[in-house]
């Protein structure tokens, strides 16, 4: 995790000492710093064969969506510096380290504790210069703006206890929601006229890139043999904050507001995604299309996301290539029982991904809620129920590449498409907290399975209930 | 790197840019104060509130008011009260929003604006777009979000702070200062809002504080840009009429006729000549009945002065007009011209002739609800209030096209006296006030000969043949149901 920590270290305290400069050449103001933060649980009970394992996630049972902790410490009119870090499906975490002497010689040993899978980190950390007349410079880790979903992820701001295929679990934004990237930009917003407003984002990023993960598997067989497995799973991931990429993206967003009543906003993302050591240079555009509306009590938002990565093919050939130009030494293949076994995996690198949501809730607010147990003591309970309909394509995926000797020798490509239809009704006591139901039916529309949940079936129907806060 | 350039060359532009727009700043309280009200005194009066008050605002408004007191900022001018307004601390998702809550002698919302904001997000909250909703407002209104106000998106939490607190300001001036039957102050709604017409759904509305009362205009256009800057050029010319008729401004130029006009004769505007002329005409076709010389006779009321020796401080017969250098004289010490009405009809009419040249179709321009001029091609709507219940309709008036419906009401305005709350309607006459739930509307061509009109009718009913149409209602109507077209003449006593 250093290499994530110490650039961000570096950038918090440089911040800093800019914001504390600068402020004290601004008028007085009262300085603040508040911390908050929000959450959500959430229980899935789905027709998925039992056993079946769900890549990516989808099982019956609890989850322990995620824990936000936010910082915002305003320090004078003008400077501000964010910050929020997750934690995911996580509990615990426990690294333990240490050295000892015995029979005479020395004894390394590192344990890692926790339960399943998880992970900590951080999802932005931005300092904000405000320059006036609502514009702002916005510098650290911020979120690229491309279509809503990325921008508005606070799970109390939704009322479904699941997010979309589109930014989450069938990505068509380059990086499952929450995305974040280092790099600095413009923040702001001007009037046109009395009703209308304009606001826009507009950052320039080190960007997307594909990265790997080191997948270390240690699997017993028969007696007195074993096998170790190491898999390379190479994906689209946020780009390095370490120094080491190049400022190769932009990402904007254009938002109109002609009443107050909603907005629609037209956004991008521009960059490349290739890493340098596959010496070849493919570029990822997107271009996204969202909007929220309001008419009384009833709302409807939306997002819509075309991403086009390129020729992928020519990505798939040059990790041929640098594969099969690199060499493993192992000893112990020949010398005990231990059979070893390197994979290289290219996750959802598709040649095309794109798809929408939409959303349509009314806002109720029943007079008898407040007599109920349920609204009694709130100042404003209300009951929101909500449909959903998603719609997710992968064209061209690359779901099998073989090689030899650098060159490609088969490339199994599958399109796949899914819609998913989910109804439910969400209770908010409060706005900040929320009390979700739904029923959720995924539909396979082309491939061979869905893609999330990643099973081979037509369908799937779930049932969610989850709780949403924030403070 | 290719977009490395491109970070550095995009902010010099916007910087550039950034300082055309409009800069969100915060406020102290006398800088609100003096937004809201301009120049004017300003007393402060704390109610502390017990624990009956607390059941009585629970039960009216819905709201808790854990607080131990408020202070009501009463702002003043030459002794008349102009408005009153509240800093309200309402809770937005972990921190209080600052706000005043500015509201009229009519128990509406004037303005509302954010003091400090604390909160990380939601800022949005302290856009024009988003407090302009609340202009208007009345405790009788819902003042809730997704029914009257419209949510700021992603500024959910501090929307509702701001509307929760501008509903328990209302309810804590109704409270301390409440509106009910004889002692109410002002009535809350004079003659109500006009009502559209069917077939015009949709039409434009603004509403803005000016002459001292809420000035309202409903027009069709062709699109909202339109509407919106043909409503912002008549409310422009209202606001430079205020400055020349306005009796509570010592810049404008009538304070300057009052002062000067003893010693020498004062060369005056177009527009002050014109209501000056029309002024000593209608007093002397009134019989006296309406005079803006009255001014003296208010004075010694607040104070409780000898009413006859400030009657010989009136009287339109002192004042010399002189049409060929067109000057105005007062030829009387302590003499004093206040236009009242009349100025607001006259503006009325200014500002339908805006709207003309700015080709709206159709209009309705209502000023305080005492004056209400329509124009353009398409009849309104027009609902009298009734005096004994002003929230309930005693009449629903069908105006035709370019015609102006003036209301006068011995409940419209009240002043203060020694003995108690009077009507701020005088008979020149005797010099007292107008007794009892009376109000009178005329229908007629011009809004300043509607002002004369209503008075005249409530004064002098021998006045009555003189409107086009008219009509009269007192507190407990009696007579038969008013004709929604008024083609003849109803009359309530």
């Amino acid at each position: 995790m250093t290499f994530i920590f110490r650039p961000v270290l570096v950038l918090f305290t440089v911040s800093s000492l800019c914001a504390v400069a600068l402020a004290q050449s601004t008028p007085a103001a009262e300085q603040s710093l508040h911390v908050g933060g929000y959450g959500s649980f959430r229980f899935e009970g789905n027709d998925i064969p039992d056993r079946q394992f769900v890549p990516g996630g989808s099982a019956k049972g609890f989850t322990f969506r995620r824990f936000v902790l936010t910082t915002d410490s305003k320090l004078s009119d003008r400077l501000r510096v964010y910050s929020e870090t997750e934690f995911e499906r996580l509990l615990e975490i426990e690294v333990e380290k240490k050295a000892t002497r015995e029979s005479g010689a020395v004894k390394f040993a590192q344990e890692v504790e926790g339960n399943s899978g998880g992970e900590v980190s951080i999802e932005q950390l931005w300092l904000q210069f405000d320059l006036g007349g609502n514009q702002a410079i916005r510098a650290g880790i911020v979120l690229p703006p491309l279509g809503r979903f990325n921008i508005n992820h606070d799970d109390d701001y939704w009322d479904l206890p699941r997010r979309t295929l589109v930014d989450r679990d069938a990505p068509a934004v380059p990086v499952k929601t929450a995305w974040r990237e280092a790099g600095a930009g413009l923040v702001g917003s001007f009037n046109l006229g009395r009703q209308s407003k304009v606001s826009y984002q507009a950052y320039v990023l080190g960007g997307s890139t594909l990265d790997f993960n080191l997948e270390n598997v240690a699997q017993t067989r028969v007696p007195g043999r074993s096998k170790q497995e190491l898999e390379a799973e190479v994906r689209l991931k946020s780009g390095a904050v370490d120094g080491t990429k190049n400022a190769e993206a932009f990402s904007w967003r254009l938002a109109v507001s002609p009443t107050l009543a909603g907005e629609i906003a037209v956004s991008g993302y521009h960059g490349k995604y290739t890493p340098q050591f596959l010496s070849i240079s493919e570029p990822i555009n997107s271009l996204g299309l969202d909007g929220k509306w309001r008419f009384g009590k009833f709302e409807v938002e939306g997002e819509g996301i075309y991403s086009a990565f390129g020729n992928t093919q020519t990505v798939a050939a040059a990790f041929a290539d640098a594969v099969a130009n690199s060499s493993v030494e192992t000893s112990s293949a020949e010398a005990s029982p231990l059979e070893s076994e390197i994979e290289i995996g290219l996750d959802g690198l598709a040649r095309r991904r794109y798809g929408f949501w939409t959303d349509f809730k009314y806002h109720w607010r029943p007079g008898f809620l407040k007599k109920t147990f349920l609204g009694k003591g709130f100042e404003d309970p209300q009951i929101i129920p909500i449909l959903r309909y998603e719609r997710v394509w992968i064209n061209q995926e690359i779901e099998e590449l073989a090689f030899r000797g650098g060159a490609i020798q088969g490339l199994d490509l599958v399109s796949r498409q899914q819609h998913r239809v989910t109804a439910g009704i969400n209770y908010r006591p409060l706005q900040r907290v929320g009390f979700q139901f739904a029923y959720e039916h995924n539909g396979r529309r082309a491939g061979d399975r869905l893609i999330f949940p990643e099973v081979a079936v037509g369908s799937s129907n779930g049932f969610l209930m989850g709780v949403t806060f924030s403070f | 790197m290719r977009y490395g350039l491109f970070a550095f060359a995009v902010p010099a532009g916007i910087l550039t840019f950034g300082h055309t727009c409009e800069a969100q700043v915060f406020l102290t309280e006398d800088q609100a104060l003096r937004s809201l009200f301009g120049n004017c005194r300003i007393e402060r009066r704390e109610k502390a509130l017990t624990d009956e008050d607390r059941q009585a605002l629970l039960k009216a408004t819905g709201l808790r008011f854990p607080e131990s007191s408020f202070r009501f900022l009463v702002a003043e001018r030459n002794g008349a009260t102009i408005g009153y307004s509240l800093v309200m601390n309402e809770i937005g998702k972990s921190e209080p929003i600052t706000f005043m809550v500015a509201m009229s002698p009519e128990h509406r919302v004037v303005d509302v604006l954010v003091m400090v904001f604390r909160e990380s997000r939601g800022a949005e909250i302290r856009e024009k777009r988003f407090l302009r909703q609340f202009q208007g407002k009345k405790s009788a209104d819902p003042i809730t979000i997704d029914n009257d106000i419209v949510n700021y998106s992603g500024a959910t939490l501090s929307s509702k702070a701001i509307t929760r607190g501008v509903k328990r300001a209302l309810g804590l001036f109704n409270h301390f200062y409440p509106v009910s039957g004889s002692s109410q102050r002002v009535s809350p709604a004079f003659m109500l809002p006009a009502l559209p017409m069917p077939h015009q759904i949709g039409t434009y509305r603004q509403v803005r504080y000016m002459m001292g009362t809420l000035c309202d205009i409903r027009l069709h256009a062709d699109s909202s840009a339109h509407a919106s800057a043909a409503a912002s050029a008549a409310f422009s010319e209202i606001r430079r009429l205020e400055k020349v008729f306005s009796a509570y401004d010592a810049e404008s130029e009538l304070s300057r006729v009052n002062r000067e006009a003893l010693r020498a004769s004062v060369p005056v505007s177009a527009d002050m000549w014109k209501l000056s002329r029309a002024a000593v005409g209608y007093a002397k076709a009134t019989g006296g009945v309406v005079d803006v010389t009255v001014g003296p006779l208010l004075k010694a009321l607040r104070r409780g002065d000898n009413i006859e020796e400030a009657s010989r401080r009136v009287g339109i017969h002192k004042i010399a007009l002189d049409a060929q250098n067109r000057t105005v004289r007062f030829m009387a010490e302590g003499l004093e011209m206040d236009f009242g009405g009349l100025a607001k009809g006259y503006a009325t009419r200014r500002a339908a002739e805006v709207l003309r040249r700015w080709d709206i179709p159709s209009a309705l321009i209502n000023l305080g609800g005492s004056s209400i001029l329509t124009q353009g091609a398409e009849g309104w709507l027009v609902g009298v209030a009734d005096p004994a219940s002003p929230n309930r309709y005693a009449a629903i008036i069908s105006v035709k096209p370019d015609t102006a419906v003036t209301c006068s009401g011995t409940y419209e305005r009240c002043i203060e006296t020694p003995t108690g709350l009077v009507s701020e309607i005088i008979d020149p006459r005797t010099g007292q006030p107008l007794t009892g739930l009376r109000a009178a509307v005329a229908i007629t061509a011009s809004p300043v000969l509607g002002e004369v009109l209503s008075k005249a009718l409530l004064l002098n009913r021998s006045a009555r043949s003189s409107a086009q149409e008219f009509l009269l209602v007192t507190g407990r109507p009696e007579g038969p149901a008013i004709d929604p077209h008024l083609s003849r003449t109803a009359l309530f006593t």
